[in-house]
């Protein structure tokens, strides 16, 4: 470019001319709007630095934040791990379906030898009780009977064997009380089979042995006849174990 | 404005999340304690309340823990054996006169086998079916 004044070559970034000395007016606007620039840049510059912090500082804090969530979370599955006992039953349900069709023939076995005990001992053990598995189906309508009629049985001995030793806690009382509760479960299971007219097959037999057992038993153990047994499954379960409270406490 | 209202929120989510991790540690080393808690071996202490029983002669409560057992365990699980066995060889010898009552020889002759082989593995409890045998006796005589 050239020099307004003397008319010589000037350099377009020289605010003087080298020639005459005169002010260079292109170049002194072009600094003067180079320094506009550079402070709007610089501004701008701040304003993105201070943005970008903010930003940063809540995605921080978000960090944070679902760190401690999952942090949270996943010590409170441990320490409910840690205080789990380990389910057992669940082991003895797989086992039991597992071997179905063995454990099936297992427990015709001991209801052909008339251990209903040991049957019922049996299906807890397997955890077969509350199994669908169809392998045992044709034990449903006697297994809650084979229940009722164990608990009859087990309090029964629990009575005759209760400890006579004044140092030891007597527990009869409460023996007496739980199978009179357990016999009016028994006959309620075995009526409403009877009464839902149930096919007799040999489970329905198997329960009227179980009967047939739990009355020799009352009348051998409780001292009744017949006539005394009729009338004592014809009383209310207080006045039942009243009356067994009388015969075992007595001394003969 | 919008910004430090963020900002607060957050501060105070991360207060409550702090003090949720905080109680969780608590826990989780509560739980650890728990897990790693000393505990008396079963069989030496249900041993020792069997012994006591014996004592007694509370065979009722060795029949009820027995019953309870074979709930989980259908054969005895070591340490078991004598309890199960003196349980068994009651319950055959209640059983005894409702067979005999019922006049099944099948279940009669199955059953007298059953209470001859456990009267010979009862060992040094083999006292323990005397007392069973004098218990029916008393509460059949009545």
């Amino acid at each position: 470019m050239k020099c307004k004044k003397c008319g010589r070559q000037v350099g377009p970034e020289e605010l003087k001319c080298p020639h005459c000395g005169a002010d260079n007016e292109f170049a002194l606007q072009h600094k003067q709007n180079m320094e506009g620039f550079e402070e709007k840049f610089e501004a701008t510059e701040k304003e993105v630095a201070k943005s970008a912090k903010k930003i940063s500082a809540i995605g921080t804090k978000a960090i944070v934040l679902v760190i401690l969530l999952v942090g949270s979370i996943v010590l409170y599955m441990i320490a409910e791990a840690n205080y789990k006992d380990p389910d057992t039953n669940a082991a003895k349900r797989r086992d039991g379906e597992q071997h179905a069709a063995e454990y099936a023939a297992q427990l015709d076995v001991l209801l052909q030898n008339g251990d209903y005990m040991g049957f019922v001992d049996f299906l807890y053990a397997h955890g077969i009780m509350d199994s669908s598995n169809k392998e045992y189906e044709r034990f449903r309508n006697i297994r809650y009977g084979a229940l009722t009629y164990h608990r009859c049985i087990q309090e029964m001995e629990e009575i005759i064997y209760h400890s006579t030793d004044p140092d030891y806690w007597d527990s009869l009382d409460s023996d007496i009380s739980i199978f009179c509760m357990y016999l009016e479960g028994f006959y309620d299971t075995s009526n409403s089979n009877a009464e839902t007219g149930e096919k007799k097959d040999k489970y329905q037999a198997y329960m009227e042995d179980m009967r047939e057992e739990l009355k020799i038993a009352m009348k051998l153990y409780f001292s009744m006849d017949d006539e005394e047994l009729e009338e004592f499954l014809n009383m209310k379960r207080g006045q039942q174990a009243v009356k067994i409270e009388e015969v075992i406490r007595s001394e003969k | 404005m919008k910004s430090k209202k963020l900002n607060l929120l957050f501060n105070l989510l991360i207060g409550v999340a702090g003090f949720a991790f905080f109680l969780c540690l608590i826990y989780l080393i509560t739980s650890i304690e728990y897990k790693n808690r000393e505990v008396e071996d079963p069989v030496a202490a249900d041993q020792r309340v069997f012994e006591y029983k014996l004592k007694h002669k509370a065979y009722n409560e060795i029949i009820s823990s027995y019953y309870t057992d074979r709930l989980y365990d259908f054969e005895p699980k070591p340490g078991y054996e004598d309890s199960y066995r003196i349980s068994q060889y009651a319950h055959a010898a209640f059983m005894k006169a409702i067979y005999e009552a019922q006049q099944d020889d099948s279940k009669i002759k199955k059953n007298e086998t059953r209470l001859e082989t456990l009267k010979k593995e009862l060992g040094r409890y083999s006292y323990t079916a005397d007392d069973i045998d004098e218990a029916l006796r008393k509460a059949l005589a009545k």
